[in-house]
C-alpha cells in the first residue's frame, strides 16, 4: 500500500489557485510571518537541519547550505531565483504545483529572501507554461496588495524555449537577457550569480516545501522518508503504465510501489522492460532494480539517479534503441552549442542512434557510440552535455540484444528481468 | 510597426525582460521581423548582433511567418513511447506535408516541440498555444475537423 | 601580490593569486595546447582542447578559464586527456572544410598523397592559412589522419560581399575570437552567433552578408582567426598575371614598413633579420618595374592633411575630427552622420601613392593612368577595402589596383620561389627629388601611430594659437570620443583618429 503524503501538494485540488484568501485560510503565509521574526541564521540552520532538504530539481544539493553561502556573502544586493524552467522530459511536477498552488512557491521564496537578505526575486518560468506564468503573476500581485511581500520585489520572467536554461548558470544568463550558455563553476551563484551578485537558485518543489519546514520544524521533516534524503518527493509517471499520474510520497517509497502501486503496472498484458527515472538525462533501470527506495542516494547506489522524479515506464513492445532516438534528438536540439563535445557530440550521437534504429548500424558505429559516450561524460562543459549520453550508455549495458537485433535486422530479443 | 514598439515599451517598463519583449513583438507581428528586432534593439540600446544572438537561441521565436494554425507535436521519450510517431504520421497524411513544413495554402504548419510537461496524457500537442492531450493517431481526424470549425 | 602554490604534472608551482591553470602552467614551462584561447581576450572555454584533470573533480576542466587554487593538483597530459583532445579535434575537423591542400589543377588530395616538391611551384589555392593554421598544427600534433564522421549537410556559401574581408563558414571552429574582438575591442558589433547546438554559426546580425552589416573592414577578425574562416581576399594571382602578361602595363609598388613584423613571423625569420630592401629585389625578380618606399607618399599625404586641417579650423567652430583611417571614417559616417561637416579626411599613404603613381609620376613618365598598375604592400586589409571604394580613383581608374597583406606577400614569395634570405638588398626608386616636409605645426599630430591603443593628448600650434588636441588610436576609442564630440562635451579642438 503506497502512502501518499502531500506537503508541497497540500493545497492542490483543495483551493482556488486564483484566491489568496483560500491560501491563507488553509494556513498560508503564517510560516512567512514566523520566518520574519526569526533570526536569519537560525532560520537557515533549521532548513539545514531538516535532514538537509536537498534540492528537488535534480542536483540534490543541500538547500540550507546554499542559503548559508548566499547569506554569508557580502554584497549590496542579493537575489532569490525560482527555477521554474521545468524541461526534463517526463517531468510535470512543477507545473502541477504552480497551476494548483502558486502562493506556496511565493511564500517559500519570500522566506528565503528573509533568510539570505535579498530584496529582489525572480521566478524564471518556462515560456510554454503560459497558465503557470499567469497564475504566478496574479499571485504576486495579490501578495503585494496584502503587503505580504515585506518590501521584496518578486517578478515572473518567461523563458522562451530552452531546456539548458534549467541549469542554474544558464538560467541566470537568460535572465540577464543573453543566450542561455552555462557559466564555469566556481564561482558558484551563491557568491557570484545574477548580475554578479549572491544569488540563491532553487527549484519550485524545493521552495514549496519551505513553508511546512518553517512551520513544523526540522525534526518533523527529518522524520519523513529516507534518512539522508528526507521528506517527500513528487513522482510523475508516464509511458507504458496503467495510471499516467502523479503523486507525492515519502522518499523511502520503493520504485515498485511507484510503478505498480501508484502506476498500476504495465497495461495490455505486456511486461515491464525498463524504467527511466529522472528524465532523458538519466539511466534506464531494469525490473530487477525496482525494490530500491526512490530517494536520491538509493538511486545513486543503483548507478542511476532520482533526478527530477519523472518515471517513464517502457514495456517489452519497444526496442530500446527506438526509445533512444527521441532522447538523442532531444539533446541535439537542446545543446546550447558553446562547447565542441556537446555541440558536435549530440549531433553525431543522434545520427548514430538513428542509423542503428533504422537498420543502418554496424559494429564500428556501436564502438563510436561507446567512445562518444565516455568522451562527452568527461569533457562537456556543463551537466547537459555530461548527461546527454547517460541513457544511451545504460541501454547498451542492459539491453545489448536490442542493439544486436537492430544490427541483424531481426526482432529484438526481449530482455526482461523479474 | 508602432504596435511592436508599443509592446516593447510596455514590457520594458513592466519587467525589463528582453525575452518577454521578443515574445510581445512576436505576438504583435506573428514573427520576429527585422523591424521588430530593430525596435527591441533601439528600446534596450543593445546592438543588433546581440539582439539577434539572443533571439535566435530560443525555440519559441520565429524569424519567418508560419501558417495560420501551428500544430506542434511533442517528440520526446514519454510521448514517443505513447505513440507520438503514429500521431505525426497521421497528421502528415491528413495535411499532405512532412513535419517541419507549412501547407501550400498557408493554413497549417506542422512542427515538433520538445517536452511541454503534459506527459500524464501523452501524446501531447500544442495548437496555437493551446495544449491538446491524449492525441493518439485515431484522434487526429476528429481534431483536424474541430479546428476547421 | 599574494601567491598560491599548486602542483601541475608533479611540479610545484607558485603562482600569483587569480592566475588560471594555463597561466600557472606556463610559469613552469608547461605548455597546454589551446585553440579558442587568445591572450588579451576573456576566456571562452569552448574548444575543450586545453582540458586538464584536476584532482577531486569528476570531469575535465578548461585550463584557460579555471582559476588555480591553493593546493590544487593538476595533470595536463594523461592518456585520457590526450584521447579527449583528439576526439575534440576529430569532431571539429568533421565539421571543417579540411582542404589545407587543395589543388585545382590536379584534383583533391589527402595530405599523405601530396608531393611537396610539386606543391611549392603551384600557384593554385591551398587554404590561405595553410602552414599558419592553429587547427592544422593541432591536427598534426595529435596525428589525425582520418575521420570517422563525414560532413553533415550542405556546404555553406562563402561571403566575399565586401571584396576585401572574406568569410568561409565551412572552416569556422566557433571559437568566437572574432566576435570578441569586433564587439569588445573594436565596438563595431558586426559579428555574432546565431542559433544553438550544431546549428550554431558565426554570422553578422540576421545572417546578412558582411557588406550589409556594420562591418568597416578593419581586419581585426582576420588577425585573430585561428583558421581560414575569415581572411583577406587574395589578389596574388591577378597581380602576377598583370605583371607578367600585361606588357603594356607598368607596375609600381610601394612597401610599407608596417609589414615587417608579420612578414617576418610568416617567413619564420627574426624580425631583425628581415631587411625590407631585400624585398625590393624580390619584387623586381617577380617583374615589378618600380619600387618605392612609403616616405614620399606619406609626407605628401601629411602635407595635404595639414592644409585641409588649417582651412577647416579657420572656417569652422567646434571640434574638428581628422582621419585617414578608412574603417574609422566608415564608422563615423555610419554611426555619426551628423558630424559629416566636422570630419576632415585625407588620403592614406597607400592612396596617396596611387594618386601620385597614376597622376604626377605617370605624366612625368609619359604613361597613361590606365597603363599603370599600382600595388601596395601594406600591413592590413583596411587598405584593400579602401582601394575598392568607388571614390578612390585617379585619371578615371582606381588609384590602387592591388593591396597585398603580409600573408599574401609570404604566400606569393613561396609560390614564386623568391627567397628573401638569399637575395641582395635592392634600391628604392624615387617619386620625387625631395621629400615634402610635413608642416611643423602638425608634426606631432600626424606622427606615425607607433603607440598602443588609447587616447594621447597633445598641444597643437596653428596660426599662432594653441589648440588642445588628441590622438585616438584604435577603433575602440572612436565611439566614445565621437559621442563626446557630438554632445558638445569634448575638451579638444582637434581629434585625430588612426586605426
Amino acid at each position: 500500500m503506497v502512502q501518499e503524503m502531500r506537503i508541497t501538494l497540500q493545497n492542490v485540488g483543495k483551493i482556488d489557485p486564483r484566491s489568496i484568501d483560500d491560501y491563507m485560510q488553509a494556513g498560508g503565509y503564517q510560516a512567512l510571518e514566523k520566518a520574519r521574526t526569526a533570526d536569519p541564521m537560525e532560520l537557515i540552520t533549521e532548513v539545514e537541519r531538516s535532514g538537509k532538504l536537498r534540492g528537488r530539481g535534480g542536483a540534490g544539493f543541500n538547500t540550507g547550505l546554499k542559503w548559508r553561502g548566499a547569506a554569508q556573502a557580502k554584497a549590496e544586493r542579493k537575489y532569490v531565483i525560482c527555477n521554474a524552467d521545468e524541461g526534463e522530459p517526463g517531468t510535470y511536477k512543477d507545473r502541477i504545483i504552480m497551476e494548483g498552488d502558486p502562493h506556496i512557491v511565493i511564500e517559500g521564496m519570500l522566506i528565503c529572501a528573509c533568510a539570505v537578505g535579498a530584496a529582489e526575486g525572480y521566478i524564471y518560468c518556462r515560456g510554454e507554461y503560459q497558465k503557470a506564468n499567469e497564475l504566478l503573476k496574479n499571485a504576486i500581485r495579490q501578495a503585494e496588495e496584502k503587503g505580504l511581500n515585506g518590501g521584496v520585489r518578486l517578478q515572473v520572467v518567461s523563458g522562451a524555449g530552452s531546456y539548458v536554461c534549467g541549469e542554474e548558470t544558464a538560467l541566470i544568463e537568460s535572465l540577464e537577457g543573453k543566450r542561455g550558455e552555462p557559466r564555469l563553476k566556481p564561482p558558484y551563484p551563491t557568491v557570484e550569480g545574477y548580475q554578479g551578485k549572491p544569488t540563491v537558485v532553487n527549484n519550485v518543489e524545493t521552495f514549496a516545501a519551505i513553508p511546512s519546514i518553517v512551520e513544523k520544524g526540522a525534526e518533523w521533516f527529518q522524520s519523513i522518508g529516507a534518512k539522508k534524503y528526507p521528506g517527500t518527493k513528487i513522482f510523475t509517471l508516464s509511458g507504458d503504465v496503467v495510471n499516467r499520474t502523479w503523486e507525492e510520497v515519502p522518499t523511502d517509497t520503493t520504485l515498485r510501489d511507484i510503478v505498480y502501486g501508484i502506476g498500476g503496472g504495465v497495461p495490455g498484458g505486456r511486461r515491464l522492460k525498463a524504467v527511466q527515472v529522472g528524465g532523458s538525462s538519466c539511466r534506464f533501470i531494469t525490473g530487477g532494480m525496482l525494490d530500491s527506495a526512490a530517494d536520491f542516494d538509493s538511486m545513486a547506489r543503483l548507478g542511476a539517479s532520482l533526478g527530477s522524479g519523472s518515471v517513464l515506464v517502457v514495456d517489452d513492445s519497444h526496442n530500446i534503441v527506438d526509445v533512444l532516438v527521441p532522447i538523442t534528438d532531444f539533446f541535439a536540439h537542446e545543446s546550447c552549442g558553446k562547447c565542441v563535445p556537446c555541440r558536435e557530440g549530440t549531433m553525431r550521437m543522434a545520427g548514430l542512434i538513428r542509423d542503428i534504429a533504422e537498420g543502418r548500424g554496424d559494429e564500428e558505429k556501436l564502438a563510436m557510440i561507446r567512445m562518444l559516450s565516455g568522451y562527452m561524460q568527461s569533457s562537456c562543459f556543463c551537466p547537459l552535455g555530461q548527461s546527454a549520453t547517460t541513457a544511451v550508455a545504460s541501454a547498451m549495458e542492459y539491453f545489448p540484444e536490442d542493439f544486436e537485433g537492430k544490427l541483424q535486422r531481426k526482432e529484438a530479443a526481449v530482455h526482461v528481468e523479474d | 510597426m508602432s504596435t511592436a514598439r508599443q509592446s516593447v515599451q510596455s514590457v520594458k517598463e513592466a519587467s525589463g525582460s528582453l525575452l518577454e519583449a521578443f515574445l510581445a513583438v512576436q505576438e504583435a507581428e506573428g514573427y520576429l521581423t527585422e523591424a521588430a528586432l530593430k525596435a527591441v534593439s533601439e528600446a534596450y540600446a543593445i546592438p543588433m548582433t546581440q539582439i539577434y544572438e539572443t533571439a535566435s537561441f530560443y525555440s519559441m521565436f520565429r524569424f519567418a511567418p508560419a501558417g495560420k494554425t501551428i500544430i506542434q507535436v511533442c517528440r520526446n521519450a514519454p510521448c514517443h513511447v505513447a505513440g507520438a510517431g503514429d500521431t505525426v504520421a497521421a497528421l502528415e497524411q491528413a495535411l499532405g506535408i512532412t513535419i517541419g513544413e507549412t501547407t501550400k495554402d498557408g493554413a497549417f504548419t506542422l512542427e515538433y516541440t520538445e517536452c511541454i510537461g503534459q506527459c500524464q496524457a501523452s501524446p501531447s500537442l500544442v495548437i496555437n498555444g493551446e495544449v491538446h492531450t491524449s492525441v493518439t493517431s485515431d484522434k487526429v481526424a476528429g481534431l483536424l475537423a474541430s479546428l476547421s470549425n | 601580490m599574494s601567491k598560491i602554490s599548486l602542483t601541475i604534472d608533479d611540479i610545484n608551482i607558485s603562482a600569483p593569486r587569480g592566475s588560471t591553470i594555463l597561466e600557472a602552467a606556463s610559469l613552469a614551462g608547461i605548455r597546454i595546447p589551446t585553440l579558442c584561447h587568445l591572450k588579451g581576450q576573456n576566456a571562452k572555454a569552448n574548444c575543450r582542447i586545453c582540458v586538464v584533470h584536476v584532482k577531486g573533480m569528476a570531469t575535465l576542466q578548461p585550463a584557460c578559464a579555471t582559476k588555480a587554487a591553493e593546493g590544487m593538483t593538476v595533470l595536463t597530459n594523461t592518456d585520457a586527456i590526450r584521447e579527449s583532445r583528439k576526439m575534440s579535434l576529430e569532431l571539429i575537423l568533421s565539421s571543417h572544410s579540411w582542404d589545407c591542400h587543395h589543388c585545382l589543377r590536379i584534383g583533391n588530395y589527402g595530405i599523405e598523397e601530396l608531393d611537396k616538391e610539386l606543391c611549392s611551384f603551384c600557384f593554385f589555392c591551398d587554404c590561405v592559412k595553410d602552414g599558419d593554421c592553429e587547427l592544422q598544427a593541432l591536427a598534426e600534433e595529435y596525428d589525425i589522419r582520418q575521420l570517422f564522421f563525414g560532413w553533415c549537410g550542405e556546404p555553406l556559401p562563402l561571403d566575399d560581399s565586401t571584396g576585401s574581408v572574406v568569410r568561409n563558414p565551412n572552416k569556422c571552429v566557433k571559437c568566437r575570437r572574432c566576435i570578441e574582438v569586433c564587439t569588445n575591442e573594436q565596438t563595431v558589433y558586426a559579428l555574432g552567433v546565431e542559433h544553438r547546438g550544431s546549428r550554431l554559426q558565426v554570422v553578422p546580425a540576421l545572417g546578412k552578408s558582411l557588406v550589409d552589416s556594420p562591418c568597416v573592414k578593419c581586419g581585426k577578425c582576420i588577425d585573430v582567426c585561428p583558421t581560414g574562416a575569415i581572411y583577406a581576399k587574395e589578389q596574388i594571382d591577378e597581380m602576377l598575371y598583370t605583371v607578367r602578361l600585361e606588357n603594356e602595363k607598368r607596375t609600381v609598388a610601394q612597401i610599407s614598413p608596417g609589414i615587417r613584423g608579420e612578414l617576418a613571423r610568416l617567413l619564420d625569420m627574426d624580425e631583425r633579420d628581415l631587411d625590407l630592401k631585400r624585398l625590393i629585389s624580390g619584387l623586381r625578380k617577380i617583374g615589378v618595374e618600380t619600387v618605392v618606399s612609403e616616405e614620399y607618399a606619406a609626407g605628401a599625404a601629411d602635407a595635404e592633411a595639414a592644409e585641409k586641417l588649417g582651412k577647416t579650423l579657420r572656417e569652422k567652430a567646434g571640434t574638428v575630427i581628422l582621419s585617414n583611417s578608412a574603417p574609422a571614417i566608415e564608422l563615423i559616417n555610419k554611426e555619426f552622420p551628423a558630424m559629416e561637416k566636422s570630419l576632415v579626411t585625407y588620403p592614406s599613404a597607400e592612396q596617396k601613392f596611387g594618386q601620385l603613381a597614376k597622376g604626377e609620376w605617370a605624366k612625368r613618365a609619359g604613361v597613361r593612368a590606365e597603363n599603370i598598375c599600382a600595388v601596395t604592400l601594406s600591413a592590413n586589409v583596411t587598405y584593400k577595402a579602401e582601394a575598392l571604394q568607388p571614390e578612390m580613383r585617379t585619371g578615371g581608374v582606381p588609384s590602387v589596383d592591388f593591396v597585398l597583406t603580409p600573408q599574401e606577400i609570404a604566400r606569393m614569395l613561396n609560390k614564386t620561389a623568391v627567397n628573401l634570405r638569399k637575395l641582395p638588398q635592392g634600391k628604392y626608386d624615387l617619386f620625387g627629388e625631395a621629400r615634402i616636409p610635413s608642416s611643423e605645426a602638425c608634426g606631432a599630430l600626424l606622427a606615425s601611430p607607433d603607440g598602443t591603443e588609447g587616447l594621447t593628448e597633445l598641444e597643437l600650434h596653428m596660426d599662432g594659437k594653441a589648440l588642445k588636441a588628441a590622438v585616438v588610436r584604435g577603433l575602440g576609442g572612436v565611439r566614445r570620443v565621437m559621442e563626446e564630440i557630438q554632445s558638445g562635451a569634448s575638451p579638444y579642438q582637434v581629434v585625430r583618429i588612426c586605426s
